[in-house]
């Protein structure tokens, strides 16, 4: 089942486009609206909006639930805990929730209650940052950055099969990541041979992944690049391919640590000129 | 081509009336809370980030590259020798050292930041205030403060200040030369289309101009959200990768510095077994390492590249950055846009002939031009004839022949903007005295219409 935290702003908005657009697709089609209720918006302009999402989900045929969750505090571990209790610890859940800029210039998810979600690992998470309203959480155009971790890649194929059968085209990227005193010196032979390892590892991931989402062979692809900067390449290989969404996991193990300003998740959701969705599954 | 099915519904899909509820506006706009909040979240519409220090950065990277690293330490080490071992010259060559590196980074400094500038020319594309519905009335706004949901109109002459959905239009014409380069301009509709967005024609993009017509739209992406600030930043964006002749004078500097450094410990070494002083060891090592530095590689490298340049230059090729002549001298094929690109999508009427008698004597030509002026949609702005190019063409030879076009384009009366399915326009005005409709087009368009010509004594004559 689709879960949304909701949180009353307008990215909220956008982003329940995707809740939607994925529980239209989802077996039970049925969507579960949470919203931990803060100071930060009206309790009525909420109701309203989440009145008008009803007849959206109504229209799509999709059965909306909305609850209501009170918060003993404005913090993010409060917002957090309220969320975890309202939502079921099941592999087979999967919480959208929505990645926005921190006031005050702190990152997309450094700090933020989507980060906590993320790494808490309780239920599947996809947290998505909307740069694209006009998409209306219906992407067509996939990159999917794969590293080599296949639970997560499993993860990624789930959540993929739920935008349903209007997925236009699926590529698969690997970047063959280099330190940068060494890739400035790479001669193109051997960045050859290490983009063949790349082509190597990703045998047969293409045709594995349309098997799974049940979409044609030809719709997905496989690039591999070698690059000192593998998230400056998911950003360029999104604007070349006219990615609509960048589904990538968070494989960090350590992610307190690793979500800072500069780290390559903040880099990707700050500079990607498309949608943005970092997920995570439970641990297997 | 991906089709866009049932299944997934974006803006384009969507019918007019259900454009306001899912971007949570309203024919009468934002209210200024909701302008607020939206700003708050997704910035300016501009295409210009704020890269603070970004100058500082590229300047400290041109004094620490592998050469200019070599020529400053040769520099230090003559300066070194020169204290040592005063009155030998070593100073003077460390200055002269010195001086070159500092020239040649500030050289191509210079050559990066123009590069750098090259995003604010795009921001040019979009206007700098433009008419919005917020909080039910009509307001002149600043193009930065556009959000999602804002409800624009635009009339003929206006540019786009973002990509926006049509909900209502009245013979709206749109040139996209500025982002797909097609020179011939689309009439936009408002209904919902089963397409993908870019092929939409219901969708204005910003940086594109309005040629005619009146549209009403509500916006969905500002700023590099927009298509055109995609494509914008990606040319930003992706990193230059070294040159291959870069790539070479990296490689020869490093063995020339091994080279260097051998040679010096070779003659500190054959300097310390043959009993020389400490000092003198010392000095003489350092003016081996300095001798073999090639400080004269990297400005006869720069320079020639920058001779190069001006070469192009006079062969009308503008070369931004040196590295690119290297570069493309390297290339075998090229593959570019033309319109807007290699070419300013002007044109310009070399001749007029008569269907039957062949060229046009003057007063023929200036006839001529008054009767296609009258089937012409072109306005004159402070910059020039602004319209189709065909029509501001006509315009500028009618005007070049003598004619006055404003009074031309005062005694029209009505006016047919050009049907892409009849393939032609037309216009009713008074010439001479007489009401004439006049009609402009492909001439197999026009051809089926004709019962008659002129020939050159001006007699009809039939054709079959």
């Amino acid at each position: 089942m689709i879960y949304l935290a909701y949180d009353g702003s307008i990215n909220g908005d956008w982003v329940a486009w995707y809740a939607l657009n994925l529980a239209r697709h989802d077996a039970q089609k049925r969507l579960c609206v949470v919203h931990v209720a803060t100071d930060e918006f009206e309790a009525s302009t909420v109701q309203d909006k989440m009145n008008a999402f009803a007849r959206d989900c109504e229209r799509a045929g999709v059965a909306m639930d909305y609850r209501a969750v009170p918060c003993a505090g404005p913090s993010a571990a409060s917002v957090f805990n309220a969320l975890k209790q309202s939502v079921p610890a099941d592999a087979d859940t999967l919480l959208v929730c929505g990645a926005r800029l921190k006031e005050g210039g702190g990152g997309y998810l450094s700090g933020t209650v989507s980060e906590k979600l993320l790494s808490d690992r309780s239920f599947p998470v996809m947290a998505v940052r909307v740069t694209q309203p006009g998409l209306l959480g219906a992407p067509t155009r996939f990159l999917m950055p794969v590293a080599g971790d296949r639970a997560g890649f499993l993860t990624g194929a789930k959540i993929l099969q739920r935008f349903g059968p209007g997925i236009a085209r699926v590529h698969l990227l690997r970047v063959m990541q280099l330190k940068r005193s060494l890739f400035r010196r790479l001669p193109n032979h051997q960045a050859e041979v290490l983009r063949e390892k790349g082509q190597a590892m990703m045998q047969g991931l293409d045709d594995e992944l349309a098997e799974m989402v049940g979409i044609d062979a030809w719709k997905t692809d496989v690039h591999v690049t070698v690059s000192d900067d593998w998230a400056q390449e998911v950003i360029i290989a999104a604007g070349r391919h006219k990615t609509h969404l960048i589904l990538m996991e968070a494989a960090r193990h350590d992610l307190g640590a690793g979500y800072l300003y500069g780290s390559a998740i903040e880099v990707v959701l700050r500079n990607a000129l498309c949608d943005v969705a970092i997920y995570r599954g439970v641990p297997t | 081509m991906d089709g866009v099915s049932s299944f997934n519904r974006q803006i384009q899909n969507l019918e007019p009336d259900e454009v306001y509820r899912v971007l949570h506006s309203r024919a009468q706009g934002l209210s200024e809370r909701e302008v607020a909040e939206r700003f708050a979240e997704v910035g300016p519409n501009t295409l210009q980030k704020r890269r603070r220090w970004v100058w500082l950065k590229n300047l400290t990277r041109q004094f620490t590259n592998f050469f200019t690293i070599l020529l400053e330490v040769a520099a230090a080490i003559c300066f070194i020798a020169d204290y040592i071992q005063p009155g030998e010259g070593m100073n003077v060559l460390g200055w002269a050292l010195l001086g070159v590196s500092v020239l040649n980074a500030m050289f191509s400094f210079v050559q990066e930041y123009r590069a750098e500038r090259a995003m604010e020319e795009l921001q040019k594309f979009l206007p700098q205030r433009v008419q919005v519905m917020r909080g039910g009335r009509e307001q002149d706004v600043l193009v930065e403060s556009l959000v999602p949901g804002d409800v624009l109109t635009l009339r003929e002459g206006d540019k786009v200040p973002a990509d926006a959905r049509l909900v209502d239009v009245q013979d709206l014409i749109v040139n996209n030369a500025p982002l797909t380069g097609e020179a011939h301009a689309v009439r936009l509709r408002a209904d919902a289309q089963d397409c993908t967005l870019t092929e939409s024609t219901n969708v204005l993009f910003a940086g594109c101009m309005v040629k005619k017509g009146r549209g009403e739209a509500v916006v969905f992406a500002t700023g590099q959200r927009t298509e055109f600030g995609k494509i914008a930043t990606l040319s930003h964006e992706v990193e230059r990768k070294a040159s291959p002749l870069e790539r070479e004078t990296q490689h020869m500097v490093r063995v020339l510095t091994f080279i260097a450094l051998t040679m010096g410990a070779i003659f500190f070494a054959y300097g310390v077994f043959t009993g020389r002083s400490l000092w003198v060891n010392l000095v003489f090592m350092m003016g081996i390492i300095v001798a073999n530095v090639p400080e004269g590689l990297l400005p006869t490298f720069t320079l020639s590249l920058a001779m190069g340049s001006l070469r192009m230059a006079k062969r009308n090729v503008l070369v931004k950055s040196l590295n690119a002549v290297e570069a493309l001298g390297a290339v075998h094929v090229i593959c570019t846009d033309k319109t807007g690109t290699l070419t300013q999508n002007l044109l310009a009427v070399t001749s007029l002939r008569g269907a039957l008698s062949g060229e046009l004597n003057d007063v023929a030509r200036t006839t001529a031009l008054a009767q296609a002026l009258v089937a012409c949609d072109v306005r004159e702005t402070d910059t020039g004839f602004a319209g189709d190019p065909l029509d501001v063409a006509m315009a500028e030879a009618y005007r070049a022949m003598g004619g006055d076009v404003a009074s031309a384009i005062d005694a029209l009366e009505k006016g047919f903007s050009f049907d892409d399915e009849k393939r032609r326009a037309a216009g009713i005005a008074m010439l001479d005295g007489q009401r004439r409709f006049c009609v402009k087009g492909a001439w197999e368009s026009l051809r089926p219409l004709l019962g008659f010509v002129h020939d050159a004594n001006g007699q009809a004559v039939a054709l079959n």
